[in-house]
């Protein structure tokens, strides 16, 4: 089972259980990532439609107005449904 | 089959030290010099394993993780209750009718010095038991019954912190001034033991505290799982004082640290020396890796740590040999003697850092050894 990912309008698949950021790598999307355990904040998108699993406690990493506007780490969020992302400028 | 066996000579390590205390006498020692030497020269003679195999049967090495917790709580007990005077909830009796040797005679004729020696191997192992298999599990943040198991592993080197110190920091800041557990080059181990272990527990002090703040919720409350940790460790103190006394308590506290001390040798020689511009990708060049077949085998590839680093959430059975990486100069228990010498250490490590220097540093990170040693 795949749930289609939408990245700034770039389409690519992820496999059940698999991250953004590994289905992302693995079609050749160019996200921008570092830590990948979910605490340099490099990998940040916003999900504008769409449900996701977070892997880590997104508090330790990110402020709660961030997880209000849909702020998510790519490496720590598996989707849950076809979703939309957009990268996040700092 | 053997892929899966050979993850198996840990929990051997680990019958072995719970056999040898309960038993007692030259049973501990000797069994203890004996793990020691065939680790490290195992590591010395019996060369690489490079291996890479796929895994069906997942849950049979998660299982392998999770039997750690009944190892290490039995090894305590065992060690407490070989330095108590009375036979601990009738556990020498029942060993003696079970297999018809006497467990409580034996331990009467046990001699001091056979029994403190039980404190060196029972820290080793806890090291080994609880801080190898609780580092593997507190990566897996996703699952709580794993977060939960792993605190419990570490909370037997008062170390249960480590699951939030080493996933938001260690991870983000490793071969930078940031990270508490990366030592510069010309830090001796004994300088190290000390400030990670205290620049640790700040900076997981720190990290919680500023998460409970996100939420407006007390630092001094319930939910700071720093404050839980240690209750974790204290839970530990008390039950070791109700099974021995007082002298059960001191007993685990030392294995303890002892335990602790080990974790922070290790994160020593691990990224020694290695810098990074914390503003770039951890790539496989800012660990220090080993390959050698027992560390691998008896550490669920915690050796494989330069793939460990640039990939933080692979578990370990996924974790490739990466034998290009810059490479410790043997196994792990070993390396760790050779830290104990300092001036051996750095004269063992000159020539890799200055190979690590020409071969795998950008010049970006040849400007920072620059600048923090004035090395040319």
């Amino acid at each position: 089972m795949t749930n289609l990912v939408n990245f700034s309008g770039d389409t690519f698949d992820v496999e059940k259980g698999q991250t953004i950021l590994d289905g992302a790598l693995e079609n050749g999307i160019d996200i921008p990532f570092s830590c990948q355990v979910g605490s340099c904040r490099t990998c940040r998108c916003k999900l504008t439609s769409g449900k996701i699993r977070p892997l880590v406690d997104f508090d330790y990493v990110l402020d709660p107005d961030e997880q209000a506007q849909g702020v998510i780490l790519a490496c720590q969020s598996t989707p849950m449904s076809d979703i939309c992302i957009e990268a996040v400028e700092d | 089959m053997l892929h899966y066996l050979k993850f198996t000579l840990f929990h051997c390590f680990a019958l072995a030290a719970i056999s040898s205390v309960f038993v007692g006498g030259m049973a501990i020692p000797v069994t203890f010099v004996l793990t020691s030497s065939i680790i490290v020269l195992g590591d010395l003679f019996l060369g690489d394993d490079l291996s890479e195999p796929n895994f069906h049967h997942e849950n049979i090495l998660v299982f392998l993780l999770y039997s750690a917790l009944p190892l290490t709580f039995l090894l305590l007990c065992a060690g407490l209750w070989q330095i108590s005077p009375d036979d601990v909830f009738g556990m020498g009796a029942a060993l003696t009718t079970l297999s018809g040797f006497d467990f409580n005679a034996a331990k009467a004729n046990t001699l001091l010095w056979q029994k403190l020696s039980a404190v060196p191997y029972i820290g080793l192992m806890l090291s080994t038991l609880g801080t190898v298999t609780g580092h593997e599990l507190i990566h897996r943040t996703y699952d709580k019954a794993s977060l939960v198991v792993g605190r419990w592993l570490l909370a037997f080197s008062f170390d249960s912190n480590f699951s939030i110190e080493h996933v938001y920091n260690h991870h983000r800041w490793v071969a930078t001034s940031s990270d508490p557990a990366s030592a510069p080059r010309g830090r001796n181990v004994y300088q190290h033991i000390v400030l990670s272990t205290i620049g640790g527990n700040i900076s997981a002090w720190n990290i919680e505290k500023k998460r409970l703040a996100k939420r407006h919720i007390s630092t001094f409350s319930v939910a700071n799982v720093c404050l839980r940790g240690y209750a974790m460790s204290l839970v530990l103190v008390v039950w070791s004082t109700w099974m021995a006394g007082w002298w059960g308590a001191l007993f685990f506290i030392v294995c303890g640290l002892w335990a602790k001390t080990m974790l922070e040798i290790v994160n020593y020689m691990e990224h020694y020396g290695l810098v990074r511009d914390g503003s770039q990708r951890v790539e496989p060049r800012h660990s220090w890796n080993t390959n050698r077949r027992i560390s691998s085998w008896s550490m669920f590839n915690l050796s494989r740590h330069s793939h460990h680093h640039a990939h933080g959430h692979v578990p370990f059975y996924q974790l490739t040999a990466m034998p290009d990486s810059p490479t410790l100069p043997s196994g792990y228990l070993g390396c760790m003697l050779v830290t104990l010498i300092p001036p051996l250490w750095f004269k063992l490590m000159a020539p890799r850092l200055a190979w690590w220097d020409a071969h795998l540093a950008t010049e970006q990170e040849r400007a920072l050894i620059k600048a923090t040693t004035g090395q040319d």
